[in-house]
């Protein structure tokens, strides 16, 4: 009996049932266990009746009634069966759609935040050479937080779309062939006036040569803006430094990022490729702790790796891609 | 407008966008044409022939997109710049498949930044 109770408690039925959110009857492993039970049942019975009533008639009425009995159970589990998967695909479709219309909406409500920050910026820089020379100090100072808030926001929606774009199901590489030293140079280029206005120099350090690497380019971009980002984010204060190397092996390349901003807190190291992290300096380093962890969503994209250590006055992100795609 | 000045054609709904754009471009020494969206911007590259068309993507009555497949299909080619927020996986590969010349994302960009990849394109 304790046996019985043993193998009971080993096939775990209610949690299972419990997992699967339906009912005891409409739960398959139950029913596949009542149903072993009832055929152990009635095939002894039939043994009984047969060796009591040897005619052939009642032992072919007793298996024709058997056969119909188990028939009705296996069409019962089969139901249960159908039951279960009808409910999980509902279910499926049911949150597939809900996460489209989020990302819809994100990307309508980002298209639009970017839109009205992007008047601001352009209307700003229009601006800033006609009325600058002519403001007080505390106004030019005023015109130059606007700017940075701006920016902020901008940095802000972008982080957010991409959050979206990594976390949808359907993202499509779409490779190119690039030479990596011309393609970092072209980033700092592009971010040399975010440098500028966060008082961060930059220097960069490429071998004399570098092999291609087949990667999609617009990923490679959000990946490179997004440790550059952080690393200047990230710099001592007021000026700080950010240096950037470059090197390769036969199958890939490493891009090294390195600033010389405090150390990150060791317990913090711990999550900072999770999404919303945040280090105990968070109320000083502007940002809610989505950069790194987009760092790793698109390193994970590229099948590469992605490793940091950090010490006083030196922090160092290495990200390490295959010069090939990976399938 | 000289013989020399080159034709810019800016398809922008949001009217501060486009008439910075518009602004900032002509400073450079561009000859501006505005649309508003993609049915006045096919009009507007029929009867001005611009040299590079600055594209939006989500506008109302047509989209920058359709507007370049349509242009596609009349074995029209002139060199089309997205310029757009809207970034989405989809609309980027449309437009790589429709020839777009580039895909620019508004908010990374200052004024004068784009007006200097204009000039790269053209060679001005």
């Amino acid at each position: 009996m304790l046996k019985i109770k043993n193998i009971f408690s080993e096939l775990k039925l209610g949690e299972k049932c419990r997992e699967l959110g339906v009912d005891l009857w409409s739960c398959p492993r139950f029913i596949f266990v009542i149903m072993g039970a009832v055929i152990i049942t009635a095939i002894i019975a039939t043994y009984i009746v047969g060796q009591h009533y040897v005619s052939p008639d009642a032992i072919i009425l007793l298996v024709s009634l058997l056969t119909v009995f188990l028939l009705v159970v296996g069409q019962t589990i089969v139901s249960a069966f159908e039951r279960v998967v009808v409910g999980r695909n509902r279910e499926i479709t049911h949150v597939k759609e809900i996460i489209e219309l989020r990302d819809q909406f994100v990307y309508i409500a980002i298209h639009d935040l970017a839109s009205a920050a992007t008047a601001m910026k352009w209307g700003m820089r229009t601006l800033e050479p006609k009325i600058y020379s002519h403001l007080p100090p505390t106004e030019k100072e005023l015109f130059a937080h606007l700017r940075l808030r701006n920016e902020r926001l901008i940095g802000l929606s972008r982080q957010i779309l991409n959050i979206t774009k990594l976390e949808s199901a359907n993202i499509i590489l779409r490779n190119e062939t690039i030479d990596p030293i011309a393609f970092i140079s072209g980033e700092l280029a592009s971010a040399g006036r975010n440098f500028t206005s966060k008082g961060v120099s930059v220097t960069y350090n490429p071998p004399s040569e570098c092999p291609l690497i087949e990667i999609d380019p617009k990923y490679f971009t959000d990946l490179l803006r997004t440790l550059l980002n952080e690393a200047s984010d990230h710099a001592a204060k007021p000026t700080g430094a950010v240096h950037i190397f470059l090197s390769h092996t036969n199958d890939t390349i490493s891009i090294t990022i390195e600033n010389d901003g405090p150390a990150l807190d060791p317990l913090a190291q711990q999550h900072i490729f999770e999404k919303l992290w945040r280090d105990e300096n968070g109320s000083r380093i502007e940002g809610l702790g989505f950069g790194y962890y987009i760092a790793k969503k698109i390193t994970d994209l590229f099948h590469g790796k992605i490793s940091f250590t950090s010490i006083p006055d030196h922090t160092v992100f290495v990200v390490t891609l295959p010069l090939h795609p990976i399938q | 407008m000289n013989e020399n000045q080159k034709t810019i054609l800016v398809v922008e709904n949001d009217t501060v966008l486009s008439g910075m754009l518009m602004n900032a471009l002509t400073l450079a020494g561009f000859h501006v044409v505005q649309a508003w969206n993609g049915i006045e911007g096919l009009d507007a590259v029929r009867a001005h022939k611009p040299d590079l068309m600055l594209l939006d993507i989500d506008m109302p009555e047509m989209n920058g997109i359709t507007m370049l497949k349509k242009l596609h299909e009349e074995g029209n080619r002139t060199h089309a710049i997205i310029l757009t927020n809207m970034n989405t996986p989809e609309q980027v590969a449309n437009a790589t498949e429709e020839g777009a010349y580039e895909y620019l994302i508004k908010a990374d960009w200052e004024l004068d930044q784009i007006v200097e990849q204009i000039k790269l394109k053209l060679k001005v």
